[in-house]
């Protein structure tokens, strides 16, 4: 196990290729650019990292606060101010800090993006209902409504057999949703319909 | 049933010839022959985290600040990290292969060296962390742990941007197709308005000329008459 020396050069608060004076060079097969941006991440608390159990309580409120306000916009079927207010939440959830449990960021974003996704069902916007479903689904795996949203958003795009696929998956994690199990049963009479054809 | 008890036996008689080179191979010594561990080939592609962190400790013209060691520092724990959770992804898939002997020794041994050597980074990095603060090398690897799901959530980010243009575009196709079938379909519906329509009138054509028809005769009748 040898180390190799590199040949970089340390200029202001960036790490270069000394040769070429790259963050990233193809030449010297160097690339420091997530070091980079990791040190620019540390430079507010000058690298004092706190200790795991320390979170950012005024950050979750924030969030809290806006996904509350989306939410009122959501029951008086105001849904373009609620996709406004769902996705500052989910911006503001993307910039906890690097070092906080990531679990928290799931959690919170989560809940944003599976109640985005239904603002935009509220549209009929399926593209984006979709892709906020999916996006959901890839970053919380086990959030049975979000397969439910995406579903829905499969429906609207006529896409009955993926959408039979997603309740599925959905009621795999929650057996008993009363809501998933309709829709199941209503997705697979279109999805039946598109065989015979 | 013959031909069933054939394929056994030579499925059998395959799996116990090479796990007899396996161990003939150990037990024989061939391994002699040749350095096993100039051979093997590396499981991990280079270390670079780490050795950008130890290039940067020997900056002098400038120096590295002690912040600009840390994030190294932390970017070599975050690639072990990484790596601990592949090996351990890895391993039972590849121990259960060694074991049918459907893969070499080689691999395992590369494997193991993979994992000793690793460990041996951890250590170091735990080491190193406290060299900076005290207590650090008990929280460097949650941390860098921690660092490593952000990561993944920014790569989902990129995922979701590519996955939102294509279904833009799918979707702008489908309307499109759908449109234009509309107007397939209306022109078709058209033309054949339009045929029925001439069919329509040429029979009443000639239903009328056949009634003007049989009205002359009737005329040219009763005048003969």
């Amino acid at each position: 196990m040898s180390h190799s020396i590199l040949n970089l050069v340390v200029d202001g608060d960036n790490v270069y290729c000394r040769q070429h004076h790259l963050e990233t060079c193809k030449d010297c097969k160097y690339d420091f650019k997530q070091l980079n941006i990791l040190h620019k991440n540390l430079r507010p608390i000058n690298g004092e990292i706190p200790p795991p159990n320390q979170i950012s309580q005024n950050l979750s409120k924030q969030i809290v606060k806006l996904k509350d306000d989306g939410n009122n916009h959501f029951k008086t079927q105001n849904y373009n101010d609620a996709i406004k207010l769902y996705s500052l939440a989910i911006d503001m959830a993307f910039q906890r800090p690097l070092w906080e449990p990531h679990e928290l960021t799931e959690q919170e974003v989560s809940i944003c993006l599976s109640n985005r996704s239904a603002a935009y069902i509220g549209l009929e916007q399926w593209v984006n209902a979709y892709v906020d479903a999916e996006w959901c689904i890839k970053i919380k795996p086990d959030y049975s409504k979000a397969y439910f949203r995406k579903g829905k958003a499969l429906m609207g795009l006529k896409r009955y057999e993926e959408a039979v696929h997603a309740y599925e998956i959905g009621l795999e994690f929650e057996p008993n949703s009363e809501s998933l199990n309709s829709a199941l049963v209503e997705a697979r009479k279109l999805a039946g319909n598109t065989d015979i054809e | 049933m013959s031909s069933w008890l054939v394929t056994v036996v030579y499925v059998g008689g395959m799996l116990m010839q090479q796990s007899k080179q396996r161990s003939g191979f150990k037990n024989k010594g061939i391994q002699k022959y040749y350095n096993p561990s100039a051979m093997l080939v590396p499981w991990f592609p280079d270390h670079t985290t780490r050795d950008t962190y130890v290039s940067l400790l020997q900056q002098t013209d400038p120096p590295a600040t002690e912040l600009q060691l840390k994030a190294a520092l932390l970017r070599r724990a975050m690639t072990n990290v990484e790596r601990v959770m592949k090996l351990r992804e890895n391993r039972p898939a590849l121990l259960s292969l060694v074991q049918k002997g459907a893969v070499g020794d080689g691999l395992w041994n590369s494997f193991q060296k993979a994992e000793q050597e690793l460990q041996q980074d951890v250590i170091e990095v735990t080491q190193e962390a406290e060299t900076f603060k005290k207590n650090w090398g008990q929280t460097i690897l949650y941390t860098a742990n921690e660092m490593v799901q952000h990561e993944r959530h920014k790569e989902i980010a990129e995922q979701i941007k590519e996955l939102k243009e294509k279904e833009e575009k799918n979707f702008k196709k489908r309307e499109e197709r759908e449109k234009l079938e509309m107007a397939e379909h209306e022109k078709r519906e058209k033309a054949r308005l339009e045929k029925e329509r001439k069919k329509a009138e040429e029979e009443l054509l000639k239903m009328e000329e056949s009634e003007k028809k049989k009205g002359k005769d009737s005329k040219g009748k009763s005048k003969k008459k």
